[in-house]
């Protein structure tokens, strides 16, 4: 059982997600209504297949796949690619298929090699408060990143409509308009969930006061990201700036997130907290 | 195959000749009515568009071309000096011609979606005349498919074509829906209305116009279902506008002034400003900030021109898939073709089959009486398999499909079974009797 939980299963859904990259590559240089609603159908059986694995990986070790940075950086994976059926029903596909599906593959890559058989667990990662913890800085960390994927695509086609480029990427990208709608949603949506991910760690930091010395830092980390969102969504509720610099304010926030995140998760699983 | 076409279109024939070959409905249906009641044909349908008029035949056997520029002229009432502008293909080439024709890429304008409409008219007044066999009918609903499949399966069809039509595209680009978008239109001639009706076709619902003459305003405002603002435009019409398109004859830029330039800088929206006018009409120093974008008609040529540049590379996918119905429907005909011969081959050899069993019956036991049945089955079918194998081979180098033919060549190949020699030496008496 153990064996098909953390290492078939995984390896198969890697294979399933490398296949779905594959035929979005195809698609985003040509043009087939037919595959790409075969690409579309097998999307979802993939989100439904990883979502069984979450379940009974969490049934198994009586906790989410948070246990270790090879699970959450699989669990990171279902949540980008969750997102991103979401976000489907509103956005034309191709390069918002391929980009949130090269970073579910490079992420369950990184989670394979770090391994997801959590071996002996540090108790702090025990218990229901860590687990909305976690879910619900995954979930607003998945989705910055999609943010981060709509600016990027906003600041791409900014770029081809201002020097008059006529291409593949002025042709195939979503409009700047949704592209801006569903960046700004996607930031407050994202902002949110980690700003109650913070409040949620401060509480449990005051109910196991033991603990602090394990968490303190990591929280340290948080609290400035959360900080900077707030920062960046008041600029954005202001329209301080215009639609494309807050695109690039965004890209750069999800550069400071990741890397605040990797340092945090580095922290936890192998510095002090460890 | 047995399928004819001759037609002429705007690569072969010039404007003129093509008005004179064009054929109105009622004369499109007196032809048909002429053409299923005429000899040597088993099926006809009729094409006629702007840019091409072609009957499509099924005969039973080919016309020699002069015969079909006679009928083609007779048909069209074009004068037989003009006749040379006509092309005659036939059997895989009039069916390539066909798809192509359906999938656009035979079309003056690459990709165009109006055809496919014009091709299921054309098959639908032909079906109504009682004037299709079943070939024509199978053809005609193949390349209807292939167009469809074409669409489907390429970009041909996509990109705007026309300034027009490229101002919508660029707006799209920009906001996305333009429901809800609010239009500033500066002008009311040819081509402010040509923009704007494309504009309204795209949802845009909220119109402010203005013109210099009051009256062209109202007239416009009232199809747009939109209201007259004054000429020039103020900046509180451009600050409260999400596009402003302006199409004026005016020698001198009208969107301009400083209190215009203060309101667009001051705006927190996306702006879009279309000039469409020569000289231009809006001032492009109004392009202030990032979210302010202003194009002129040399930007939407250059649209155009990178659309259609898209549409020709697709078009080379798109000539696959055209190569793959055509194959497909030359494999049906192909089996269409032979399928008759083959039933009477099977019927033949399963009464032989039966006359020899029943007389050669009894020298078996009754418990060998299926063994025998299995037996006389397995024989019958593999000759079966042999006969039919040349008929489908002879069909597609258009050979004599006739019965006596197919097994003379069969028997004809060096076979090392002698049972089924046997079977067919005695198939050949059957069929000598």
């Amino acid at each position: 059982m153990d064996q098909w939980l953390y290492l078939v299963l995984p390896q198969l859904l890697l294979v399933g997600f490398g296949v779905l990259l594959g035929i979005w590559a195809i698609l985003l240089r040509r043009t087939d209504l037919g595959l790409e609603a075969v690409a579309i159908r097998f999307g979802w059986l993939a989100a439904a297949v990883l979502g069984v694995w979450i379940v009974a990986l969490a049934v198994r070790q009586r906790q989410l796949p948070i246990l270790n940075p090879g699970q959450l950086a699989f669990f990171l994976a279902a949540l980008v690619w969750f997102g991103q059926c979401y976000a489907q029903r509103w956005v034309n596909q191709r390069l918002f298929a391929v980009l949130p599906l090269l970073g579910v593959v490079g992420l369950m890559v990184l989670g394979l090699v770090s391994g997801l058989h959590p071996g002996t667990v540090t108790r702090f990662l025990v218990g229901p408060e860590v687990a909305v913890h976690a879910s619900l800085s995954l979930a607003g960390v998945a989705l910055l990143l999609g943010c981060g994927v709509f600016a990027t695509g906003h600041m791409i086609l900014h770029q081809q409509i201002r020097r008059r480029r006529f291409d593949a990427w002025f042709q195939r990208l979503p409009s700047l308009g949704d592209l801006d709608r569903l960046r700004r949603l996607t930031l407050v949506t994202g902002t949110a969930l980690v700003v109650a991910s913070v409040a949620t760690a401060m509480i449990w930091t005051s109910l196991r006061p033991g603990e602090e010395a394990t968490v303190i830092s990591h929280l340290h980390q948080m609290l400035l990201l959360a900080a900077l969102l707030v920062a960046l969504v008041v600029v954005d509720r202001r329209r301080w700036w215009s639609a494309n610099g807050l695109a690039v304010g965004c890209v750069i926030m999800c550069g400071v997130m990741v890397t605040l995140l990797c340092v945090s998760v580095i922290e936890i699983f192998q510095g002090r907290g460890a | 195959m047995r399928l004819e076409l001759i037609g002429l279109n705007h690569r072969t024939a010039s404007l003129e000749i093509r008005e004179q070959a064009a054929m109105a409905p009622p004369q499109i249906d007196r032809a048909l009515r002429e053409l299923s009641g005429a000899d040597n044909l088993e099926g006809a349908a009729i094409l006629s568009t702007c840019n091409r008029t072609e009957v499509y035949l099924s005969p039973v056997e080919h016309h020699d071309e002069d015969a079909l520029r006679r009928l083609y002229c007779r048909l069209t009432g074009l004068p037989p000096a003009a006749a040379g502008a006509a092309y005659v293909l036939r059997d895989d080439d009039a069916m390539r011609h066909l798809v192509r024709v359906a999938a656009g890429l035979d079309s003056q304008l690459l990709g165009e979606v109006q055809i496919l409409g014009q091709l299921k008219e054309a098959y639908t007044r032909a079906l109504a005349a009682t004037a299709t066999n079943n070939i024509l009918n199978k053809a005609l609903l193949r390349a209807i498919e292939a167009g469809k499949d074409v669409r489907n399966r390429t970009g041909i069809s996509q990109g705007a074509v026309s300034v027009a039509s490229a101002a919508v595209q660029m707006a799209q680009r920009i906001f996305g829906s333009l429901a809800g978008r609010r239009v500033l239109l500066v002008g009311a001639g040819e081509t402010a209305r040509l923009a704007a009706n494309h504009l309204h076709g795209a949802g845009v619902a909220d119109w402010r116009i203005a013109n210099r003459t009051a009256a062209n305003a109202r007239v416009v405002a009232d199809l747009l279902g939109g209201r007259v603002t004054g000429f020039p435009p103020g900046a509180a019409d451009v600050d409260w506008a999400d596009l402003v398109i302006s199409a004026t004859g005016a020698p001198a830029p009208v969107v301009v002034g400083a209190a215009m330039l203060d309101a667009v800088r001051r705006r927190k929206r996306p702006l879009l400003l279309l000039d469409l006018a020569v000289p231009r009409d809006i001032d492009p120093a109004l392009a202030v900030h990032a979210d302010v974008y202003l194009y002129t008609v040399d930007d939407f040529e250059d649209l155009v021109a990178a659309n259609l540049e898209a549409r020709r590379k697709e078009a080379l996918r798109a000539e696959q898939i055209v190569e793959k119905h055509v194959a497909e429907f030359s494999a049906w005909y192909r089996e269409h073709r032979v399928a008759p011969t083959i039933e009477r081959l099977h019927a033949v050899l399963e009464d032989l089959r039966r006359h020899e069993v029943e007389r050669n019956q009894r020298r078996f036991s009754p418990q060998d009486h299926a063994q025998l049945e299995r037996f006389s089955q397995a024989l019958i079918r593999k000759v079966e398999g042999l006969i039919a194998a040349n008929l489908r081979q002879a069909s597609v180098q258009d050979d004599d499909l006739s019965l006596a033919s197919a097994i003379a060549r069969a028997t004809a190949r060096d076979m090392q079974d002698a049972g089924v020699q046997q079977v067919l030496e005695r198939l050949r008496q059957e069929g000598r009797h």
